[in-house]
């Protein structure tokens, strides 16, 4: 069975759902009846064909929070994805063009963090930071971003954590590409350095980047589920996959357990990573032959 | 290598300070006294209340007073849990997150490389297939989905193990698992791919034209060498696990590291999060450290310097 089902069949499967997921959390929210912060006297109601998923404590519609909740972890999935891609290609390729003592300095950083609990760093980050820049916001009058603050730091912050794996792609891509006749062509005719960089080598990266960029998205929206789960991460009355996970979590209990609130988020969360993985995967393996 | 292992030590040195300087400033920049509580303390009771925590006087010698009794093995008293200190905390908790920590660690290798192995030499047929799609599902559950998930259908429904506690065997099976199996999923996929580099090769043949026994070819020849990039991850996998027990031990209602640190995180317990932070990056360095040897007797080109 499994040797029927080839391995492009699961990769169409993942895209599939990943577009499912996608179009589900964009416009999922818009289709609803109910609004995800609507309390009703239905607490607690089991899954029906009212409440497909059934409802929390509070009375609201799962369902309704869980599309909503997706849309926010894929946000910041895409946007901390890119914070970390902006550090670690401009992080890899200096390490890379510079080549020498400057390389092997900036890889020992990187192999450094790899091995801290970086991300207990971002838990301190977002806990000191959220006052002042709450601070800041109401000073600059940006009153209706408020509620964001904690997003904007998890973009941040996970975006600081998650950019090692890009900064080590790009630096190895980056020292091939400067021996290359094409940038040894161009250092001859007197370019600057920035400009064999910017003109000549970056193009060529755009490929490997895009495919670190997916497997970079579902590691930021893991980092951020993980910190939401904490409590650290998104706040109410915004929630993400995370959060809703927790929420979850905190009703099991040996006497009376709304399972519903558990197995929703978890199955939403897994079928959200195991689709990005995939595709990330199988696109890592066309596209850079050389990681295997 | 008595010199390798002497520059690392002094190599760790500016890291540990390096560590406890960003925690401490960290927290003492951060708005928010430790102090503060429901009610205003009166001014003069704070002044006496910074005096005792050796919180007074400006930032910079708080610091370097801060510093100096960390060298004489002094982590102070917490702010948050009065009465006791960071010494006492860290002694309490620090076995509990070994064990919890440890056991992770063993049972996400052995699975990860038994599993790797086994799909390794079933290259392409069902068993691998099998295992590579229970990698990628592992990967994509995290420890956070998957410890309530299996509180709910092991305990609380079928009874089989206990959900949460702390000191018995039965207790620790749950937290353990669920806190291993994504990392062994990681793990299985490094060896496969390393078992398989490794087992085409031209001596693993001789070695088989030899008549030597396939499962001394397999585990001396092939896993030996395949193991360099499984120690290679030996350091981020155990960083890994630290950050995944914070939930673990939140999960479990067990009293480790991790729920203190986030208790101090919260409170602006200066002491408790730099002392945590401190204990935590000399673990990790101290391991990377094992890690390094262990590559260097795996493959003797490796070089220590």
């Amino acid at each position: 069975m499994l040797s029927k089902w080839r391995f492009d069949q699961w990769t169409a499967f993942a895209a599939a759902s990943l577009a499912f997921l996608l179009l589900a959390a964009i416009f999922g929210p818009l289709l609803s009846h109910y609004s995800a912060a609507e309390i009703s006297d239905q607490s607690l109601a089991r899954p029906s064909p009212l409440h497909w998923m059934g409802t929390d404590i509070h009375g609201r519609d799962l369902l309704t929070r869980l599309l909503c909740g997706a849309r926010i972890s894929f946000l910041v999935g895409f946007f901390g994805a890119l914070v970390s891609l902006m550090i670690g290609s401009a992080y890899g390729a200096l390490a890379g063009y510079a080549g020498g003592k400057v390389d092997r300095l900036l890889m020992q950083l990187v192999d450094l963090l790899y091995s801290l609990p970086t991300l207990i760093f971002v838990i301190v980050l977002i806990a000191l930071l959220e006052a002042p820049l709450r601070k800041a916001f109401l000073a600059w009058q940006l009153t209706t971003l408020l509620p964001y603050i904690r997003i904007f730091l998890l973009f941040l912050g996970l975006g600081l954590v998650e950019w090692l794996t890009m900064a080590r792609v790009v630096r190895s891509r980056v020292l091939v590409l400067k021996e290359a006749l094409f940038v040894q062509a161009a250092r001859v005719l007197g370019r600057s350095p920035w400009g064999i960089l910017r003109h000549h080598i970056l193009p060529h990266l755009l490929g490997i980047v895009a495919v670190y960029l997916t497997l970079t998205v579902p590691a930021v929206i893991l980092s951020e589920s993980f910190l939401s789960f904490l409590g650290l991460g998104v706040e109410p009355p915004s929630a993400s996959l995370g959060t809703l996970l927790a929420d979850g979590a905190q009703t099991i209990n040996p006497i009376w357990t709304a399972w519903w609130l558990l197995v929703f988020p978890s199955g939403a969360l897994a079928w959200t990573l195991w689709a990005l993985n995939v595709l990330g995967d199988k696109l890592r393996d066309r596209l850079d032959p050389s990681s295997r | 290598m008595l010199t390798f292992l002497a520059r690392r030590l002094v190599g760790a040195v500016p890291v540990l300070l390096g560590v406890i300087t960003i925690a401490f400033f960290l927290v003492r920049l951060a708005p928010g006294s430790p102090f503060a509580g429901e009610r205003a303390i009166p001014p003069a009771i704070l002044r006496q209340l910074e005096a005792q925590y050796k919180l007074n006087g400006s930032l910079w010698e708080q610091y370097a007073n801060y510093v100096s009794d960390v060298l004489h093995g002094d982590l102070r008293l917490s702010t948050r849990y009065r009465n006791r200190t960071v010494n006492e905390i860290i002694g309490q908790t620090l076995p509990v997150s070994l064990v919890l920590g440890g056991s992770a660690f063993c049972l996400a290798l052995g699975f990860g490389i038994a599993a790797g192995v086994w799909s390794a030499i079933r290259h392409n047929r069902t068993a691998d297939r099998l295992v590579q799609m229970l990698c990628l599902g592992g990967i994509s559950i995290p420890s956070f989905v998957l410890a309530p998930l299996a509180v709910l259908l092991l305990s609380l429904e079928s009874h089989l193990l206990p959900p949460g506690g702390w000191g018995s065997f039965r207790e620790l099976i749950l937290p353990a698992s669920t806190l291993a199996l994504p990392y062994a999923a990681v793990v299985a996929r490094l060896t496969r791919a390393s078992m398989l580099e490794i087992l085409p090769m031209d001596y693993i043949r001789t070695a088989r034209a030899k008549g030597l026994a396939p499962l001394p070819i397999l585990f001396l020849h092939g896993l030996k060498p395949a193991s360099l990039p499984i120690v290679a991850y030996a350091g981020p996998l155990a960083a890994n696990l630290l950050t995944g027990s914070l939930v673990i031990e939140e999960i479990f209602g067990i009293h480790g590291m991790g729920s203190f640190f986030v208790e101090g995180v919260l409170s602006r317990d200066v002491f408790l999060v730099a002392g945590v932070t401190l204990v935590y990056s000399a673990l990790l360095i101290g391991f990377n450290l094992l890690a390094d040897f262990v590559s260097a007797w795996l493959d003797k080109r490796v070089q220590l310097s």
